[in-house]
């Protein structure tokens, strides 16, 4: 197969991939941030590692140019990408710098083709560097974008937070490095990645504006111009609207679940928006990471929620579910990533107690938080490229049956967990497109 | 259970998880790989042998 075809092949790959797809549309739309970039890059490399090892042992000659091509390849397109972010983030605050393009790391590049070649190696040792390898640099194109960038605002006097994220599951030296720096004193390290690191590596910059004087005019003396915090209030569709989102989704969860069978899920249980019950109006969500526990002092068993969000698990991530627009939390969910295992653990999930009917409660505020919670885990599976595998452990037995039923879930009882199932990536995904919800 | 008890069932007033626990061990098998096993053989996870289980890590 001829270098070019390959080079095609792997740009359709990306295109096609469903997440990918989504991502570009919401770049073009000027919508994006380096967290979409992100996502994009690694899923980008993912496809580049798998395209490169699945051709590179049938190559007697030309595997250095192939590997190289491809690899300028995803520098352009992620360094294109991240530029027209970068230049819609900016005109958002009147700024009108020039995004720059790092460097393509020629030696290091050089160093890994080099090594597709050695004959002293097996096949498998090829394919494992050409795969590990060029995912990793592919996604270093990102970190080097945002690093370029990064100093040189910093240059320019902007103050510049570098922000790094962990996956979850992570190792030791990535834990330890994690967290949100001033570009100027970052740690040694933190654009570091090592082969099959998910992090996730982002910065946001301060914005200096003259501010304005007493005739309303902005003066000549800068100083940062914080963006005011106004929430818009949450979006309510009309029954034309919400008709209209329902017949959109509806006929997406009546394929493809479980083992090929059918399913069909009650929409009035599981709505893909959170649904008034007083008014019946749809109301569009959004989902946050916590990462401070203190903001959920609140949420303890003390208040009506079944665990104590304020000390979740050590080894977990918290994502909380709000109406778009509000602070009121509707929804919690404790997940863990395990790469090893190729799926996330939904640890905890807990609907806030005023969306649960109980005797104090006979009315629930919002309908759906259930299966947002549930999407909010499969996003994250399919995000870490788990095929949004998720696994579970149901409170009692009806419930275990009705996600059998319902939803296309597997048991995998054990002595000690027996209501535990795993809802496997084509069931998952039907779920996950069901739900339409913003990340913030 | 009837089937209309069935469709009664609520996911939004039952929690995900144990309670009191505050740390789970991960799964000791590869999950991918557990389900597609499932889906060929036809058995349900509790018809697996140890030794079934054992390649399946």
């Amino acid at each position: 197969m001829r270098t070019d075809e390959i080079r095609a092949r792997l740009s359709a790959a990306i295109r096609s991939d469903s997440r990918a797809a989504a991502i570009l549309k919401k770049i073009a739309a000027g919508r994006a941030n380096f967290s979409d970039t992100m996502e994009y890059s690694l899923i980008s490399g993912r496809l580049t590692g798998r395209q490169l090892s699945a051709v590179v042992t049938e190559l007697a000659e030309g595997r250095e140019e192939l590997a190289e091509a491809l690899l300028r390849d995803r520098y352009d397109d992620i360094n294109a990408r991240c530029a027209e972010v970068q230049t819609a983030l900016d005109d958002k605050q009147g700024l009108h710098l020039a995004p720059q393009k790092a460097e393509f790391p020629k030696e290091r590049t050089t160093k890994f083709t080099r090594s597709l070649t050695d004959p002293t190696v097996k096949d498998e040792t090829i394919k494992r560097r050409a795969r590990s390898v060029s995912e990793n640099i592919t996604v270093t194109f990102h970190d080097d974008f945002i690093k370029e960038n990064a100093k040189f605002r910093d240059r320019a006097g902007l103050k510049c937070y570098v922000t790094r994220s962990t996956s979850g599951n992570c190792c030791p030296w990535c834990s330890d490095i994690a967290g949100r720096y001033l570009m100027s004193e970052q740690p040694e390290g933190l654009f570091g990645r090592h082969d099959n690191c998910d992090c996730t590596i982002v910065y946001d910059g301060q914005v200096l504006r003259g501010q304005p004087g007493e005739n309303g005019r902005r003066g000549r003396k800068w100083a940062e111009d914080k963006p005011k915090v106004e929430y818009a209030p949450p979006r309510k569709l009309s029954r034309a609207e919400a008709e209209k989102l329902q017949a959109e989704n509806l006929p997406k969860r009546l394929t493809g679940g479980g083992n090929g069978g059918i399913i069909s899920i009650n929409i009035d249980e599981l709505v893909p928006c959170l649904r008034d019950n007083q008014t019946g109006e749809l109301v569009q969500t959004e989902v946050r990471r916590i990462r401070n526990f203190s903001e959920l002092r609140e949420c303890t068993p003390r208040q009506g929620w079944d665990f104590p969000w304020n000390k979740p698990p050590r080894d977990s991530e918290v994502y909380a579910l709000s109406v778009a627009g509000s602070k009121e939390i509707e929804g919690l969910i404790a997940l863990r990533v395990e790469q090893r295992n190729q799926a996330v653990y939904m640890y905890w999930g807990n609907a806030a107690p005023h969306n649960r009917v109980t005797e104090s409660n006979p009315v629930k505020k919002f309908n759906g938080v259930g299966g947002h919670l549930f999407a909010v885990a499969i996003h994250r599976s399919l995000q870490s490229g788990l095929g949004g595998y998720v696994y579970a452990d149901a409170a009692n037995k009806e419930l275990l049956e009705h996600f059998v039923t319902e939803n296309g879930a597997v048991p995998i009882p054990t002595h000690d967990r027996p209501y535990r199932f795993i809802i496997e990536g084509k069931a998952a995904k039907t779920i996950f497109e069901s739900y339409n919800f913003d990340w913030r | 259970m009837n089937a209309d008890q069935k469709r009664d069932i609520d996911v939004d007033n039952y929690p995900i998880g144990i309670k009191d626990s505050d740390y789970v061990p991960p799964l000791e098998f590869n999950a991918q790989k557990l389900i597609e096993y499932l889906k060929s053989s036809g058995k349900t996870f509790s018809e697996l042998t140890e030794e079934e289980l054992k390649q399946l890590k």
